[in-house]
C-alpha cells in the first residue's frame, strides 16, 4: 500500500471519528422585519424640537414600545435581520443543523421637555452586547452633549 | 496438601477482600445518594422567608414585600400551582424592571410558609417602582423553547408603592391544560392566558401577612394590571 492511500485512510478514519462544530453568520440584506414596526427617515420629517408636541408624535408614530416615565423618553424599538447565522453540530453518531436569523436592534427615542414639547430625538443602533436599559441609561446620561439633529437625513449613526 | 491449605487459607484471605467490597460499595452508594440529593435539593422549591437584610431594608422603606397568590382550575378541577418539589415542575414567573427595560427575567418562587405555599401564595422582595410579571406554566419543553415563552407570556403590571412596607397586589386566577404524570398525578403543560384574572383577597392577604409580619403595619392593595402585547411598556428610575 502506497504512503498516499495510508496517509488517505487516515484522514477518512479521522473524519469518521471526529466531532465538532461548525458556525458561519451570512449577512444579508436589511429586507425583513424581526420585530416591531420600523420607522423611517421619511416619518421623522415632521419632528421639530420645542415644537412638536407628545400628542402628535402619538399621533403620527403610534404608541411608543416603552416609556420612561421620570425621564419623558419615549422609545420605539424595532429589529431588522441583518443576516442569518447557520451552524451545525456533528458527533460521532449523530448530528444537527439549524440556522438563525441575526438581528440589528434599531431604536428611536425622542425626548420631551416639561412641557411636552420634543426635546431631542435619536434613530440609533443598539449595539447585542449593550442590554436595552444600559443603552437608554447611556443616551439619557449624554443629553446635554449630543447635538440633535436638524433634519431626519442626520439621524442614521 | 498445598491444595488443601489454600483452600483452608482461603476464607481468612476473603474477609479482608469483603470488608475492603463492602466498604466500596458503601462509598458507591453514599455518592451516588449524595448525587441525588444534589440535583434534587438545586431545584427544590423550598419555603423561603425573607432575610434579615431584606427585612431591615423594609424597615427603612427601601424595598417593600409584594404578596399575590395563584389559583388554577383544569379542566373544572382545582389544581396546586406550587405543588412540586423542583421549581420548574411549579407556576413560575419572570420580572421586567427597570434594569430589563421591562423584559422578563426568571425570578425564584418564594413562599412565606409550606401552609400558604399549598394554598397558592407567593411574594418578592421589590424596590419601588413599575413591574412586569410573566407568568409561565411549568416546564414541559426544552430549556430554550421554555425561555423563549417567557417573552410571549401572559404579563401584569405591578406598581410598587414608596409608601408601602406589605403590599398585596392580587390573585391570579388562572386555567388552562395539563399532561398526565407516568405514575400518578398530573402536571399542568399551557396557561389560557385570555382567560386569565385578577381577584381580591385582600382580607386573607391581610391575615397573612399580619401573620408572618405583625411589625410592618398594615398591608396596602393595589391590584396588579394586565399588560397586553402593543401596549408600552412604563419603566420608573429606581431612586
Amino acid at each position: 500500500m502506497s504512503i498516499h492511500r495510508v496517509i488517505t485512510l487516515i484522514l477518512l478514519g479521522m473524519l469518521l471519528l471526529s466531532s465538532g462544530c461548525v458556525v458561519l453568520p451570512i449577512p444579508t440584506d436589511e429586507d425583513k422585519v424581526l420585530a416591531g414596526t420600523p420607522v423611517s427617515e421619511q416619518q421623522l420629517a415632521f419632528l421639530t424640537p420645542n415644537v412638536t408636541t407628545r400628542q402628535e408624535v402619538i399621533e403620527r408614530l403610534g404608541n411608543p414600545s416603552l416609556i420612561w416615565e421620570d425621564a419623558r423618553v419615549f422609545a420605539y424599538r424595532w429589529e431588522m435581520r441583518q443576516g442569518i447565522l447557520f451552524w451545525a453540530l456533528s458527533g460521532y453518531t449523530t448530528s444537527a443543523v439549524g440556522i438563525h436569523d441575526i438581528a440589528k436592534h434599531y431604536l428611536l427615542l425622542i425626548q420631551f421637555d416639561e412641557q411636552d414639547r420634543v426635546q431631542r430625538f435619536a434613530r440609533k443602533v443598539r449595539p447585542g452586547s449593550q442590554s436595552f436599559a444600559d443603552f437608554l441609561k447611556e443616551w439619557q446620561k449624554n443629553s446635554g452633549t449630543e447635538k440633535t439633529p436638524a433634519s431626519p437625513r442626520e439621524l442614521i449613526e | 496438601m498445598d491444595r488443601k491449605n489454600n483452600l483452608s487459607q482461603h476464607p481468612d484471605e476473603q474477609a479482608p477482600n469483603t470488608a475492603a467490597m463492602r466498604w466500596k460499595w458503601n462509598e458507591w452508594a453514599g455518592l451516588l445518594v449524595s448525587l441525588i440529593l444534589c440535583v434534587q435539593l438545586s431545584g427544590c422549591a423550598s419555603v423561603s422567608t425573607p432575610t434579615a437584610s431584606e427585612l431591615t431594608n423594609v424597615n427603612r422603606g427601601e424595598k417593600v414585600i409584594v404578596l399575590f397568590r395563584v389559583t388554577c382550575m383544569i379542566e373544572g378541577q382545582p389544581y396546586e400551582p406550587f405543588s412540586f418539589s423542583t421549581i420548574i415542575d411549579n407556576v413560575n414567573f419572570g420580572l421586567g424592571s427597570f434594569e430589563t427595560a421591562g423584559e422578563p427575567r426568571l425570578v425564584m418562587n418564594r413562599y412565606l410558609s409550606e401552609a400558604s405555599r399549598r394554598e397558592g401564595w407567593t411574594y418578592l422582595v421589590l424596590s419601588p417602582g413599575i413591574y412586569y410579571l410573566a407568568v409561565r406554566p411549568p416546564q414541559r419543553t426544552d430549556g430554550f423553547t421554555y425561555d423563549r415563552m417567557l417573552q410571549s407570556a401572559p404579563r401584569w403590571r405591578i406598581d410598587v408603592s414608596k409608601q408601602a412596607k406589605l403590599m398585596y397586589v392580587g390573585t391570579l386566577s388562572l386555567s388552562g391544560t395539563a399532561d398526565k404524570l407516568l405514575f400518578s398525578g398530573r402536571i399542568m403543560s399551557a396557561i389560557y392566558s385570555d382567560d386569565a384574572r385578577i381577584e381580591n383577597e385582600s382580607v386573607r392577604a391581610s391575615r397573612l401577612l399580619s401573620e408572618h409580619f405583625p411589625g410592618l403595619g398594615t398591608q396596602q392593595t393595589v391590584l396588579m394590571k394586565r399588560w397586553k402585547e402593543g401596549d408600552p411598556i412604563f419603566i420608573r428610575s429606581p431612586e
